[in-house]
């Protein structure tokens, strides 16, 4: 059924161009990352190496003369220094699951998870390309500072061979920023085992849930026989409506256990539908990569899985 | 009694031993589940067992689909309901006798299907048939046979074109079958022409139970129809309550070419009339009742009944060599269309006279002769005694005449008028009195008579006075003697006495003679035209074609023989009536002719001691229709039933579902034929009515405006300039309006209105196919139609989007030698307001280019013209003629050259590429050698 259908389309990436176009540039928190010398091209509001001039500071002595600023330092009798705005970019790993399972799309919405999933995929790497992070796709793209970013994540997906629902997170080094979007169904403990990995590697990992409104109210009635597109296992039901509440309890505690594994790691996760506008899931996408990071750094009580 | 039913086919019921198979095999196939994807699957594995296990049928739905295949059995059981009313009841063999004579014929189908309820009744008693159709001609087939070779007989009989000799069967019946040994069922014709009263009382004889059987139908019979002076008369009579009588007349190759209605006041007979002039009126070949299928509602009409043939006589006094003088050159001019001339060829007067009387002449014309032979007048008189009309004119001579052959008396002399010895003016016409055949005739005020004969006052009172001057003398006198008359004009045939002979009234009086004429008995005069031939007279008259039961002509089958005589044949089997031919005469038989008995026939009169019954109770009343209904409802209700199982069953959908059910059950009877609105007819007839230029609407007003306006503007220069003189322009819109009744579209194209839907452009699509021509006008002078040059307009984007959409041919800019320079003016750029667009045309360019043709056309008319030159704002005019709009640049010339490319476009879509084949007339008159 994927196979069927090709992942990136033109429009997908037009809607993500439309999508991150309505946000400002995605800038990462770069507090943690002051080992991180790797220069970016943006500004991190203090002096550091880069090319932007940033103050102006009287010489302490002991410090190379070849920093003097003779220029400034020939108006009056002082000293001073030429200090320079620090520009350093942060690393990112963006994934989206595109397994069948993802190419789903029930009455109850207007696209399928698979297409939700690349648009929020395209549109935060435009944004972050935008913000002169270098992003990378694990296993296709090593991470790179460009604008165009988006097509060039277009263009790896479009290449990428067989879909599998969790990335290959080999070459994610500490402080990286790992975004995984996907409908996370395969079963709790692997995800678990996922999510220990990566905290052992010092990443920092994102998960949002993609998930179509029908996989989560079950609106079904009648006899009928359920098929799993991945694995092709076949469920029948004679009167689909009287397991709704068991179903949805069952969704429910999966999505606490990932949720708890990601919280208790120090992770954030998120769930958003594709009945929701896309911007939602960036929005969360956005506050978690930007700001949010300091409500989990500073020791709060993790939030609850919050729906984007 | 009522309420027996009977299966048709009732080792179908056998299949119901099958129903508790199939109720297994019901109850174990649940209905199909749906299949759905879904990726959360693995979540509902192991969600509940319960609901897993394979489910039954529910009880209620193996019932439902039971019921159903039971009605199907019993439907293909066929069973029939019989209010059984026993047609042949008894023990004894049945005898059955049919009426098949042309007055059962136009419900000879309800005739035979009771016949054959009667003989199928008979065959399940298994008692023998004697089957006994009347007006068979075969006589040995009246022995009783088992009832499957009657039923096998019963089918092939047919009705036959002659009313049945009822004594003989009556003779035959006596002679085969003993008093008391049959029971009777005789299904009775209407008619009685004699001997029914016979048949009756052998049937009596015969039968120990006997039933007559009669239709309650109502019947109408044709009688001869009459060709009177004013009108055919047409006499129908009815058997029963017929209301009315449709008559249709046919020419000789079947075309209806007249109707009339025959209103039965009170009695049994009615007359219709047709009024037809007289030539139309021998076209007539067959006068039919419309809606009766019988030989009797049939008059086939030969040449005898439709033209009368004249012969025309000059005596040796005027023979002259120069036809133009010859004295009947006029009566022959004004006869010729109307009548068969008959010229003598024999030598001599009388001999001439008798070829004529041989040949059957039923008028002749006699003029320039005085006394004749005596047993040539002997002869005359017997033929005008026989029906002939001898019209004569007069003559210098004609006092020598015999006086039994002229109407009147004449007084020696002539009398001359207006001469210039007399004193008396020359007369004109003073009246055509009313008792005379020519009473109909408007009195002429052209005609003055200068010299006639007069007739003498004492012996006028014999004669009818026709025609007469104005001082009273008579110009036209007639005597009626036996079935014929005598007519003299008091003037010659030339125009030497008068000019009546050249005047218009001359051919309506001599008209007026032939279509009142009598004919002569048919079988005396019917002779072939060459009298030489006498051997012909013993030759016999061989049917040509010959009418069934039904009233149908067909070809003659085995039974018609030759007739040694028309005159005395009546239809019979040997004998049907038809159209007999003898030496190229054609002469007509009917079914009923003059001296056919009509009597009904009437069970009281014929003394009938039997039972009485009708022809229309006692169907069976099939059962099964209803039973297929209730298993189709069924089918529906088991659908519905599943759908709500499976869960697909909304509540919406059920609802309308239901509605539908209902409403098409309940529209089973009703009609559904509707009236096309007014509002669509006034539009249809709108746009046919007149020739009309058309715009389509975009919705904005001043864009609409501009384009009525422009278009008023072109109708008026054409009504001008052209001799099109179109109507009111008309606004179209394209989405709902009828396009198909204008052959040219002006389309202005609008930026900001919406590219129609694809079923609209599917139908401009239609209309450009179907030889329609729409301009597109972007009006936007000329943005770069081009694909590549340079950027377009808004409005030749919408252009594009809506052309996307049809399949266009490929265009051109018109080449200066296309034929829309040339279709009216001739003309090298088109502009409108603008000039700085081209006109794009559809490309002809596998047109071979031919140096000698200054033009070249293509095939048919470009579907689709695009301009960017808005030509309705250049032809745009308010109520006073003022232009609307300024041309750019302001030169009057060329706002005169965009009306002139508007004519030459409405020209070129009205009349297509013609201009294009002018160019070969010379080359064409070359090839004729001109």
């Amino acid at each position: 059924m994927a196979a069927a259908t090709p992942i990136i389309v033109p429009e997908r990436i037009g809607a993500a161009r439309s999508l991150a176009s309505r946000l400002p540039e995605l800038l990462i928190d770069a507090r943690r990352v002051a080992a991180n010398v790797m220069l970016g091209v943006h500004g991190r509001r203090r002096a550091g190496p880069g090319e932007t001039f940033w103050e102006f500071r009287p010489y302490t002595q002991g410090e190379p003369a070849r920093r003097i600023d003779w220029r400034r330092s020939a108006r009056d009798r002082h000293l001073y220094v030429r200090e320079r705005e620090w520009e350093a970019s942060q690393t990112v790993w963006l994934w989206a699951d595109l397994s069948p399972s993802m190419d789903f799309r029930s009455r109850l919405a207007e696209t399928s998870k698979l297409d939700r999933a690349v648009v929020l995929i395209l549109a935060l790497a435009d944004m972050l390309g935008r913000g002169g992070e270098r992003i990378g796709l694990p296993g296709l793209l090593e991470p790179r500072i460009g604008r165009n970013a988006a097509e060039r994540f277009a263009t790896a997906l479009m290449q990428s061979g067989a879909p599998s629902d969790w990335p290959n997170l080999d070459r994610v080094a500490r402080f990286a920023e790992v975004v995984v979007i996907g409908d996370f169904l395969s079963d709790a403990q692997s995800m678990r085992t996922h999510i220990q990995d990566l905290a052992t590697k010092g990443a920092n990992l994102h998960l949002l849930q993609v998930l179509d409104p029908a996989e989560e109210a079950f609106p079904f009635e009648g006899r009928l026989e359920f098929r799993d597109p991945e694995t092709g296992a076949v469920w029948t039901s004679e009167r689909a409506g009287s397991i709704r509440d068991r179903y949805k309890a069952r969704l429910g505690a999966h999505r606490d256990a990932i949720s708890e594994a990601a919280r208790s790691a120090g992770f954030s996760f998120g769930v958003h539908h594709t009945d929701r506008p896309a911007a939602e899931g960036l929005l969360f996408l956005q506050g978690r990569l930007g700001g949010g990071r300091s409500a989990i750094e500073s020791g709060r009580a993790p939030p609850e899985p919050s729906y984007a | 009694m009522i309420g027996a039913v009977g299966f048709l086919a009732p080792w179908m019921l056998a299949a119901l031993a099958a129903l508790p198979i199939i109720w297994l095999i019901l109850r174990l196939t649940p209905p199909k589940p749906r299949r759905i994807v879904f990726p959360p699957t693995r979540m509902l594995f192991g969600l509940d067992e319960r609901e897993n296990t394979p489910a039954r049928t529910p009880w209620w739905l193996t019932a439902l689909r039971l019921a159903l295949i039971a009605l199907l059995i019993l439907a293909l059981a066929e069973p029939i309901l019989r209010p059984d009313q026993r047609l042949a009841s008894g023990q004894s063999p049945l005898l059955l006798v049919l009426d098949n004579g042309w007055d059962t014929a136009s419900d000879f189908r309800e005739r035979v299907a009771v016949a054959e309820t009667a003989v199928a009744e008979a065959q399940r008693d298994g008692r023998p048939v004697a089957l006994v159709a009347t007006a068979d001609p075969r006589a040995d087939l009246i022995a009783a046979t088992d009832a499957a070779t009657a039923a096998r007989r019963l089918a092939a009989i047919e009705p036959q074109p002659y009313l049945p000799d009822r004594a003989l069967a009556a003779e035959r019946i006596a002679n085969a079958d003993g008093a008391d040994s049959m029971d009777v069922l005789w299904i009775a014709g209407r008619i009685d022409d004699g001997g029914a009263a016979e048949l009756a009382g052998v049937l009596d004889k015969v039968g120990r139970s006997a039933r007559l059987l009669q239709s309650d139908r109502p019947g109408l019979v044709m009688l001869p129809p009459e060709n009177a002076a004013d009108a055919v008369h047409v006499p129908v009579v009815r058997f029963g309550a017929a209301t009315d009588a449709m008559i249709a007349g046919f020419d000789d190759e079947g075309r209806r070419i007249v109707e009339t209605q025959a209103a039965f006041a009170d009695g049994d007979r009615a007359e219709g009339l047709i009024e037809l002039p007289a030539d139309l009126r021998n076209d007539l070949a067959r006068l039919v009742v419309s809606g009766e299928a019988s030989a009797g509602a049939v008059q086939l009409l030969d040449a005898n009944w439709r033209r009368k043939s004249v012969g025309l006589v000059v005596g040796e006094a005027g023979r002259r060599a120069q036809p133009l003088l010859s004295p009947l050159t006029y009566v022959e001019r004004a006869l010729e269309p109307r009548a068969d001339l008959l010229r003598p060829s024999a030598p001599g007067t009388s001999a001439s006279l008798d070829q004529l009387m041989k040949a059957g002449a039923s008028v002749i014309v006699l003029t320039e002769t005085g006394n004749l032979p005596q047993e040539t007048t002997e002869a005359l008189l017997k033929w005008i005694e026989a029906g002939g009309t001898l019209v004569r004119f007069a003559s210098s001579n004609i006092s020598g005449s015999d006086e039994r052959l002229l109407p009147v008396r004449l007084r020696e002399g002539e009398r001359a008028l207006g001469g210039s010895l007399s004193w008396e003016e020359p007369q004109p016409i003073g009246s055509f009195p009313a008792a005379g055949a020519f009473g109909r005739i408007g009195v002429p005020k052209d005609v003055v008579v200068n010299r006639q004969v007069l007739a003498d006052p004492v012996a006028l009172e014999e004669a009818e006075v026709w025609a007469e001057l104005r001082d009273g003398t008579p110009l036209v006198t007639a005597r009626n003697q036996g079935r014929g008359r005598i007519v003299l004009f008091h003037v010659t045939a030339e125009p030497g006495w008068s000019n009546l002979p050249i005047s218009g009234a001359f051919v309506e009086m001599l008209t007026a003679i032939v279509n009142t004429a009598g004919t002569i008995e048919t079988g005396t005069g019917a002779a072939p035209r060459a009298a030489n031939e006498t051997a012909a007279d013993s030759q016999p008259w061989r049917p040509e074609q010959v009418l069934d039961g039904y009233g149908r002509l067909g070809r003659p089958g085995p039974n018609a023989k030759l007739l040694a005589a028309m005159a005395d044949a009546r239809p019979g089997p040997d004998s049907p009536p038809g159209l007999y031919t003898r030496a190229g005469t054609l002469r007509a038989l009917n079914a009923v002719g003059p001296n056919t008995a009509l009597a009904p026939l009437d069970p009281v009169r014929l003394r009938w001691t039997g039972d009485l019954g009708s022809l229309e109770p006692g169907r069976a009343w099939p059962i099964w229709p209803y039973l297929l209904a209730a298993a189709a409802l069924l089918a529906i209700l088991d659908g519905l039933a599943v759908l709500w199982l499976s869960g697909r069953l909304v509540r919406r959908l059920a609802g309308t579902a239901a509605l539908v059910l209902a409403a098409s059950l309940l529209a089973l009877p009703t009609e559904r034929a509707r009236a096309q609105s007014g509002a669509e007819m006034e539009a249809a007839l709108t746009g046919t009515l007149q020739t009309r230029l058309a715009y389509v609407v975009t919705g904005d007003p001043s864009i609409d405006d501009t384009s009525r306006a422009g278009l008023e503007g072109l109708t008026r220069y054409l009504a001008s300039r052209t001799a099109l003189e179109p109507g009111e322009p008309v606004a179209i819109d394209i989405g709902t309006d009828e396009l198909a009744f204008f052959s040219l579209l002006y389309w202005p194209i609008d930026a900001t209105a919406p590219v129609p839907q694809p079923a609209v452009m599917a139908r401009v699509d239609a209309f450009m196919k179907n030889g329609g021509t729409i301009l597109f006008d972007t009006r936007d002078a000329g943005g770069a139609i081009v694909p590549g040059a340079g950027g377009t307009t808004p409005e030749t984007q919408k252009l594009r989007a809506i052309l996307a959409q049809v399949d266009v041919p490929p265009l051109e800019p018109v080449p200066p030698d296309h034929v829309l320079g040339k279709a009216f003016y001739l003309l090298r750029d088109f502009p409108g307001r603008w000039d700085t667009s081209q006109l794009w045309v559809e490309s002809i360019g596998d047109t071979p280019r031919d140096s000698n043709r200054p033009v070249r056309g293509g095939d048919g008319v470009s579907p689709i013209l695009i301009t960017g030159n808005d030509f309705a704002a250049a032809w745009a005019i308010d109520e006073n003629g003022r232009y609307l709009y300024p041309t750019v640049p302001a030169d009057p010339r060329q706002r005169d050259m965009a009306f002139r490319t508007g004519v030459n476009i409405v020209m070129y879509c009205f009349t297509g590429n013609y201009k294009a084949d002018q160019v070969h007339v010379p080359a064409l008159l070359e090839r004729l050698g001109q």
